[in-house]
């Protein structure tokens, strides 16, 4: 199916109005989403990367989005998937992180109990028959290891040294696989994420040019400005078609 | 009233799951989509059962749907994309018990379709010194399995001052396995280890929590290309006469290397590392071996 009817019968039977007697029924089709986000551990921390666009369908709706949230000093999330449940993960994040604080007992929430706590929330939500409709990304460094995780709408979790969502997961992870060394440094990890958003930006038609990266070190979490990918557009294959000198695009 | 909506195509047997809320209409049954029973590698498909009273389609199947991880702003399936379990696909676990050890092994990769998402996820839990399980089927599910394992053996351990014994183990987790009888834990779990004689046993466990003890099985999406080789290579099956010889631990190991080397080969969900778990009255030991990373 591509794109969005907004007729109503593409809501689906499972999408319907609060009728009485019916089961009450909730989100069954993502709306406004984000596409692919990407990560990869470093041996001196981790770098997380994504592109700043909300799409609806097939529509280009919101093109200066930050699909990121740091959810404490030393750990932050990158989202793909459906964007309103992506700001529900952020308020409960953040709810939980201010309980946190209101104990005053000095403790908080490590990036890997974070990534625990995404974790049976989606569980929960997927066995209540109504999932947040998102993937999720948790980069942190606590004692001095980075940690790189990822959550689904299922309540799906582990962890690993490169992983990537959405799109990303067919055409960004075999990149991400082939650079990581364990040796490599965030800022070379840098690099290689802007060239694997350019591979997506040109073969992903649900994302944007304007991307995002953030890194969690020794230092902590630093979420970088939006930037504009220097993108190449002459490409024989761009110019001359898929078939061009009989050599095929794929 | 199964399948009676036009709504999506029903690609395979699937496992219907009836809420108990839902009022059932006489003669509606959830086998005519296939017993639960049946350790079906994939769930697929999607069903729908119709509430009478309330005349809505109330959606209550799990969807697997190759091509998921597409893109989020393309629903996958036309229709309907309520989509619940298949994330994180069957992979291959098995156990083998000897005379007075039991291995148990499962290799740790993460398929999705045709994506591999990650290449190491173990799927083993060590439930004492000497009982390990090992799970195949939806990793969330496994996961919040394992985890309230983790409880009730601590939870035991604490009110009895000792470790759950194999068979005390074996039940408990099919006890927990059919509370989520009408919603189950999409996994299918073999589990392995020493009993109370200081004999090695094995048991196999559908989604619901059918078991039976054993000398040799095998889960997951390897099932029906290594439980053949480990019914003639261990049970000796159908070869009447024939002297059945114990094998010994390195043989058990080598056997077992030689099972996932061989279900790799054809299996797109079963590759990249094997963990072997020798369990004897010395505990537990855990080899790591590699297979192919294709």
């Amino acid at each position: 199916m591509s794109g969005l009817r907004l007729t109503e019968g593409s809501r689906g039977p499972g999408a319907s109005v609060a009728v009485e007697g019916a089961p009450l029924t909730r989100t069954q089709v993502p709306y406004v989403t984000g596409s692919s986000v990407l990560g990869m551990k470093c041996a001196d921390g981790v770098v997380i990367a994504c592109d700043t666009m909300a799409s609806y369908g097939s529509l280009a709706r919101f093109k200066r989005l930050t699909r990121m949230h740091v959810a404490s000093p030393n750990c932050i999330l990158g989202v793909g998937g459906d964007y309103s449940d992506f700001q529900q993960l952020q308020t409960m994040v953040d709810a939980e992180m201010t309980a946190q604080y209101v104990a005053n007992d000095g403790l908080s929430l490590s990036p890997k109990a974070i990534h625990a706590f995404l974790a049976r929330h989606m569980y929960h939500r997927r066995c209540k028959v109504d999932p947040l409709w998102n993937s999720v990304l948790v980069a942190g460094f606590h004692k001095g290891e980075g940690t790189l995780s990822l959550v689904d709408l299922y309540g799906t979790a582990y962890s690993s040294d490169v992983l990537a969502t959405g799109f990303a997961l067919h055409l960004g992870l075999p990149l991400l696989r082939n650079a990581h060394r364990p040796d490599i440094t965030v800022a070379e990890a840098k690099v290689v994420m802007n060239d694997v958003l350019k591979v997506l930006f040109y073969r992903d038609a649900r994302t944007n040019d304007v991307v995002q990266l953030a890194t969690v070190t020794a230092a902590g979490v630093e979420v970088g400005d939006m930037v504009k990918l220097d993108t190449e557009w002459n490409h024989k294959a761009f110019v001359q078609g898929a078939r061009a000198g009989d050599e095929s695009s794929w | 009233m199964l399948s009676e909506g036009t709504l999506g195509a029903v690609w395979g047997p699937s496992l219907a799951v009836l809420p108990t809320r839902v009022p059932r209409e006489p003669g509606c049954t959830a086998s005519g989509l296939g017993p639960i029973s049946t350790s079906t590698s994939i769930l697929t498909g999607l069903c729908f059962v119709r509430a009478p009273r309330a005349r809505f389609w109330f959606i209550v199947s799990c969807v697997y749907v190759v091509g998921l991880t597409g893109a989020f702003g393309r629903p996958p399936v036309s229709g309907s994309s309520l989509l619940l379990c298949g994330s994180g696909s069957c992979r291959t676990v098995l156990a083998v018990a000897g005379k007075d050890f039991c291995v148990v092994a499962s290799d740790t990769r993460l398929g999705l379709g045709y994506s591999i998402p990650s290449r190491k996820v173990s799927r083993i839990l060590k439930m004492t010194d000497k009982v390990v399980l090992a799970s195949s089927g939806m990793q969330a599910d496994m996961m919040t399995l394992h985890k309230t394992l983790r409880m009730r053996l601590v939870k035991y351990q604490q009110n009895h001052q000792k470790d759950m014994s194999l068979t005390a183990a074996s039940q408990m987790l099919s006890n927990m396995l059919y509370t989520r009888r009408f919603f189950p834990y999409y996994t299918f779990n073999v589990l392995g280890g020493i009993d109370e004689k200081g004999e090695g046993w094995a048991y196999g466990y559908d989604a619901i929590g059918s078991h039976e003890k054993v000398s040799a099985v095998c889960s997951g999406t390897g099932q029906t290309l290594i439980q053949p080789v480990l019914d003639n290579q261990i049970e000796f099956k159908q070869q009447w006469g024939a002297p059945k010889v114990d094998l010994s631990l390195e043989a058990t190991v080598e056997l077992i290397r030689d099972a996932f080397t061989s279900a790799g080969e054809r299996d797109i969900y079963t590759g990249d590392y094997v963990e072997i778990c020798k369990i004897t009255k010395d505990g537990v030991e855990v080899e790591e071996f590699q297979l192919k990373f294709d």
